[in-house]
């Protein structure tokens, strides 16, 4: 496995709570999400489209985000989505789930923390 | 952005269009739309912002069939910063308005009113519509093979055969389409000369856009071109019909023979208005020789967009619409008859709308806002099958 496909898998384990995230800054819409995680990430991780599709209605079904339509007058429309209290939720868990497993494998790996 | 469009229904070709698929593509399509602005924000012309719009969406295999996609997210971490440059996302140039980072809390907040499935697609065709309107676009052919599909993603290539054979195969379990019901009648193709003459004058503002209104509820890819042309020409009709049509006769009396004569030509299907009259409360309209090509939905779509058209214009002077139908394959004596109640309608509405309009009145026609609300919820299939249902007789 390429070291590109190994840091995607690393990252995708976690791409549900990584949306989560960027709806905890207010409500967005598909092309925005995918916008604000490559650039968060400063470039070094980009979502496929397709990806974040069936990312977004995985979270819907789980009630964690919420999507309705936006009323723009002109253009095309867009479809926004809006974390639920139970994704918040979902979001704290799933942070304190990372940052734990990160101090284990730091441990295992026998790295410092906290220098990236 | 009519190119977009086209393109976002060559994704969507040989799907059958469910509400799911139909507002997935308008999703689709407004992301693509977003992108493509951003990147002519940056500065890219407009060809290669296209190019690489397109080619951030080659495929909806992977979200039809769920799961795939997970394996081709694309990390740009040790590679070549040219690999895969057209579908690098645009982050560093700073965009005026065009998609600003979800931490921004500017535009959030939206108020949350649902739209529906058949609503949506039906804007997206008015969108559509626009821009053919002003020209921006060449023409593209529905055939055309996207030129993106030969790049980047082999594993959608190689599912594709394999789930659109799975689609068609939950399409045969999930569509329930009730028999049409021209295939139990005799095909006869006398009429279609006269027939087409009347649908060409409502085509030509829509040539260039034939795919957009696939879009339009249960018209399946099985339905043959003849039908598939004339279900377009009447569903652009319903799309494109103009606000000013009702508020050109909203002072008008229905009594008034010409003004009615004129308005109820004005509204779609009106090409085959051949009689109006109006009593007691009641106005009727007669059309004959109705395309027999053109799909029952929108015939039943036209209608129900005719009658809130017509009551919401007349007010309260009209208290029934009633409708002779008659298709241009039947015989002169087989005629389909609607009897629209106000309050029939009313109700109906009311319940799509979750009583956001319990009442149709002149108001609705105040702004463009106003009438396209009211249209968001006529142009539900749940409207505009239930209402013509409900006021259809069975004799």
């Amino acid at each position: 496995m390429s070291t590109r496909d190994a840091v995607s898998d690393l990252i995708r384990g976690n791409i549900d709570a990584i949306i989560l995230c960027t709806l905890s800054g207010g409500d967005s819409y598909g092309y925005e999400i995918l916008k604000a995680i490559a650039a968060t990430s400063r470039g070094e991780y980009e979502m496929k489209e397709q990806s974040l599709y069936t990312c977004l209605k995985r979270l819907e079904g789980q009630g964690f985000v919420k999507s309705y339509w936006g009323d723009e007058t002109q253009g095309a429309r867009r479809k926004y989505y809006r974390m639920t209290d139970a994704g918040a939720g979902e979001l704290g868990e799933a942070t304190e789930r990372w940052v734990r497993v990160r101090n284990i494998i730091d441990r295992l790996l026998t790295q410092e923390r906290g220098d990236r | 952005m009519n190119e977009l469009r086209m393109y976002v229904e060559q994704l969507f070709q040989n799907r059958v269009l469910t509400s799911d698929t139909i507002e997935l593509k308008e999703e689709i399509y407004g992301n693509l739309i977003a992108r493509y602005e951003d990147y002519v924000a940056q500065g890219l012309s407009h060809e290669e912002a296209l190019r690489r719009t397109k080619e951030s969406m080659t495929s909806i295999d992977d979200v039809m069939s769920g799961e795939e996609a997970m394996k081709n997210e694309n990390l740009n971490a040790n590679q070549n910063p040219n690999a895969n440059v057209t579908e690098q996302m645009p982050i560093a140039v700073s965009q005026p308005g065009a998609a600003p980072p979800a931490g921004d809390p500017a535009p959030k907040r939206r108020k949350p009113w649902v739209i529906t499935a058949a609503a949506a697609a039906v804007i997206l065709v008015l969108i559509c519509g626009v821009a053919i309107g002003m020209n921006i676009m060449p023409k593209q052919t529905q055939g055309q093979v996207p030129e993106a599909t030969v790049t980047v993603d082999d594993t959608t290539v190689d599912d594709t055969a394999q789930d659109v054979q799975k689609t068609e195969a939950e399409a045969a379990t999930v569509e329930q389409e009730p028999a049409e019901e021209q295939a139990t009648e005799p095909a006869t193709s006398t009429d279609d000369q006269t027939a087409e003459a009347k649908t060409s004058t409502t085509q030509k503002t829509t040539t260039s856009n034939t795919t957009t209104l696939r879009s339009m509820p249960r018209l399946t890819d099985d339905d043959g071109p003849r039908e598939r042309q004339a279900t377009e020409a009447l569903a652009d009709e319903v799309l494109n019909s103009p606000l000013s049509t009702l508020t050109k006769y909203a002072s008008t009396k229905p009594s008034s023979a010409d003004n009615r004569a004129a308005f109820v030509r004005a509204l779609p299907l009106g090409d085959y208005v051949t009689a109006s009259s109006f009593s007691n409360g009641t106005l009727a309209i007669d059309y004959s020789s109705v395309n027999h090509n053109i799909d029952g939905d929108a015939i039943d779509l036209a209608l129900a967009y005719d009658v809130v058209a017509i009551m919401a214009t007349y007010g309260d002077s009209v208290d029934t619409v009633k409708i002779e139908l008659h298709e241009s394959d039947d015989h002169s004596y087989d005629v389909d008859t609607y009897i629209f109640d106000r309050a029939m309608v009313e109700d109906m509405l009311a319940s799509v709308s979750s009583n956001e309009y319990t009442k149709i009145t002149g108001s609705m026609l105040e702004s463009k806002n106003a009438w396209n609300k009211v249209f968001n919820n006529v142009a539900t299939y749940r409207f505009f099958d239930n209402v013509t249902d409900y006021a259809e007789l069975d004799y």
